[in-house]
């Protein structure tokens, strides 16, 4: 059976259309955060096109080693180096087999996140200029390089987070309603215990441990994440299962799978569906804040919460802070207003005032 | 419509008999799973030996005023009763499968095993209930609840291609009166109106052929307009299919237009019943009488309308008596000994009439 929208869905589709300000956001944020998907090649040092003596090479995708062209050690090449050396060997006069013949296509932003650029006159952190359009950090790396790879980092974990966290939270929270009774208030005994864990702590001593990695960190916040979601969906089921076609299901003999996934979940995703922005929201907040406090992503991955850090350290650059602090702001607010949109979209009345 | 002539014939094959069903809440799971009194307090017993007999193709009413327990022995054919909170303390629930060239198969569905009921349940016996808008999925389209059910429940339902089972429904959805079944199908159960929904409960419960309907108070939520289509529907796709209806409801005019045999409840026992023509022309017990002059008539022109005095007993002030015995005219000016008779005896069901009209009074 081919896939068709109900009209219901329509309908809220439609809603979210009309307001302007939560389907553009929407928009605008998907766009960008796709762009910044493509940030490791379009967002690098390495060229996207390079033709080394007649020769074709793809460095931005594929990796090659300094033999390649003509160094003596396997490891990576320093391209803007290489490009260099040539320029200055054309300029200087050599011609013919002494120089190398080098013509390449750099991405747009071409710096590298990791790249310590030290290279100018003055100690870094440097102020914007035409190389480095937002400046340099305090340990010469390109702002806006770091900007775009932790926007990146930042919504792909604070996505993935959220998926885990609303998986969770379904399932656990409609077993508590499906079931109901002594599972119901037991977990939810257990599930107040949990959720009275400071998460901070837990995230320090964990990552003191086993180490700051992207998907430990994933695990450890999605463990909390899911609670509050939890909550409604036990509200729902309850509600729910105790329907007539709920309960004629399970008089036919209907598997606990069918009735939990087919009868009553689609009938709960309002919440789901409600929640998932500004959890969202919550997960890009509480990232930046931990790699703020140092207690998130490994450095030197690139991270706002990181560079906000830096920014407070070096007051008297206030190109790091302003335009991580702008950036944050941006999206935020953006998340916001679609999350907002989505609200209403589900709910037509939420506007409604009785007078 | 030609109303149907009154089955009260011994030859004709029953479809469902119930004898002396006794119902009682109040159990709960005790250790090793073993049912025990609820808080150490008895079970009330709310339904007490009730015995009918439903036969083939007939359109059976169940009537009684609330809680005089005509839902609760309907749905404990089924055993769809709370558990382990009601049980079926006595009795059994015959149902009768039909067979080819032999005798009807008799099956006790209240010792059945759950897994071989569920088999029963909405493919031999279906139900119809109160809340059409609560027995669909709202956010499952008409056209696949239909096809989901006719898959589970009809025989052989798995056999049949989609296309071919949309045929069989869309057939039926036109004798359930509905004209544009393309768009009935692709629409959700808000898109249509109660007495809409409550057709295609209908024709939801007769796509697997069941031999019996149990229909609990169908029209009760509906608007008054429709109530009277929707029944029609109902009657007339039992009769085309041959399947046995047994109305629950507290409507003496449904029961007069629609039935073909009723029994009358009273505090959890069956009082009268007959076929509808004489239970309604020359009603016996003193409560259905009594009940039947509570109708008000349009040419009438009393004041007040007359009503039963006092009301009906809560269970757990059930007596062995006759339980109307303290609201009875005719208990109250009788004798002595009729009045102590009436306390203390359970009236038993006297046959008058070879039509199986019988009432359970000493004073008849």
């Amino acid at each position: 059976m081919k896939f068709r929208l109900t009209t219901e869905t329509k309908n809220r589709l439609a809603r979210f259309r009309k307001n302007k300000r939560a389907f553009w956001s929407f928009v605008v944020l998907l766009v960008v955060y796709l762009l910044s998907l493509t940030s490791p090649w379009t967002v690098n040092d390495k060229p996207l096109y390079m033709s080394f003596n007649g020769k074709s090479y793809f460095p931005a995708f594929a990796r090659y080693s300094e033999k390649d062209f003509g160094g003596s050690y396997d490891t990576e090449p320093d391209y803007k180096l290489l490009i260099a050396e040539a320029e200055e060997c054309k300029a200087d006069g050599f011609t013919g087999s002494n120089c190398d013949d080098i013509w390449a296509i750099m991405p747009p932003i071409p710096h590298d996140p990791l790249h310590h650029y030290l290279d100018g006159d003055e100690a870094p952190p440097c102020a914007p200029d035409g190389t480095h359009w937002l400046g340099t950090d305090a340990e010469g790396r390109d702002v806006l390089s770091r900007l775009i790879h932790g926007f990146r980092i930042c919504i792909s974990f604070s996505l993935v987070l959220t998926l885990i966290g609303t998986i969770i939270g379904i399932i656990i929270g409609g077993i508590q309603g499906y079931l109901g009774k002594f599972w119901d208030t037991g977990m939810q005994r257990i599930i107040e215990i949990w959720s009275s864990l400071p998460m901070l702590y837990v995230v320090i001593l964990i990552g003191s441990i086993y180490g700051h990695s992207f998907w430990l960190l994933i695990i450890v916040m999605a463990a909390f994440n899911w609670i509050s979601l939890s909550y409604y969906m036990r509200a729902e089921f309850l509600k729910l299962r105790n329907m007539t076609y709920v309960q004629s299901a399970k008089v036919l003999g209907m598997g606990h799978r069918h009735i939990f996934f087919k009868e009553i979940l689609p009938n709960a995703m309002t919440p789901v569906v409600t929640l998932f922005p500004f959890t969202l929201v919550g997960g890009i907040g509480s990232l930046t804040s931990l790699d703020y406090l140092g207690f998130g992503l490994q450095p030197p991955t690139p991270s706002w919460g990181e560079l906000m850090s830096q920014g407070m350290k070096h007051l008297y650059a206030p190109w790091i802070s302003v335009s991580t602090v702008a950036a944050l702001f941006v999206t935020l607010l953006l998340t916001t207003f679609v999350g907002e949109g989505v609200r209403d979209a589900m709910d037509p009345k939420s506007g409604d005032r009785y007078e | 419509m030609s109303r149907m002539p009154c089955i009260y014939d011994m030859n004709v094959a029953p479809v469902l008999s119930v004898r002396n069903l006794s119902v009682a809440f109040g159990f709960a799971k005790g250790r090793k799973g073993a049912l025990v009194p609820r808080d150490g307090v008895p079970p009330l017993q709310v339904t007490d030996k009730v015995s009918f007999e439903i036969h083939s193709g007939e359109f059976f009413a169940l009537v009684g005023e609330s809680g005089c327990g005509k839902s609760v022995t309907a749905m404990s054919i089924l055993r769809l009763l709370p558990q382990p909170s009601a049980q079926i303390v006595n009795g059994e629930v015959l149902f009768y499968e039909a067979q080819e060239h032999s005798a009807s198969k008799e099956i006790d569905l209240s010792r059945l095993p759950l897994p071989e009921l569920q088999k029963y349940r909405g493919s031999r016996i279906a139900c119809i209930f109160q809340e059409p808008m609560q027995a669909l999925n709202p956010v499952i389209s008409i056209r696949k609840q239909l096809l989901e059910v006719f898959r589970y429940c009809a025989p052989g339902g798995k056999n049949f291609a989609p296309a071919e089972a949309l045929g069989l429904i869309e057939e039926q959805l036109k004798d359930a009166g509905f004209t544009d079944t393309a768009r009935v199908l692709d629409s959700y159960p808000h898109e249509l109106s109660g007495g809409m929904l409550q057709r295609v409960c209908i024709v939801m419960s007769l796509l697997s052929r069941p031999r019996l309907i149990i229909a609990d108070e169908p029209t009760t939520a509906l608007d008054v307009t429709v109530q009277a289509q929707v029944l029609a529907v109902l009657k007339e796709m039992a009769r085309k299919s041959g399947t046995a209806v047994l109305l629950i409801t507290h409507n003496m005019g449904i029961v007069s237009q629609y039935a073909d045999r009723v029994a009358v409840m009273y505090a959890g026992r069956i009082i009268e019943t007959g076929p509808v023509r004489e239970v309604i022309n020359g009603p016996l017990h003193p409560y259905t009488q009594g009940l039947l002059a509570a109708i008000p008539e349009s040419h009438s022109q009393m004041k007040n309308l007359k009503s039963i005095p006092g009301s009906v007993p809560h269970p757990r002030d059930f007596v062995s008596g006759c339980r109307f015995a303290d609201r009875c005219e005719k208990c109250m000016n009788g004798s002595r000994e009729l009045q102590a008779k009436c306390r203390g005896e359970v009236p038993p069901a006297s046959k008058t009439k070879e039509t199986g009209h019988e009432a359970c009074c000493f004073d008849l």
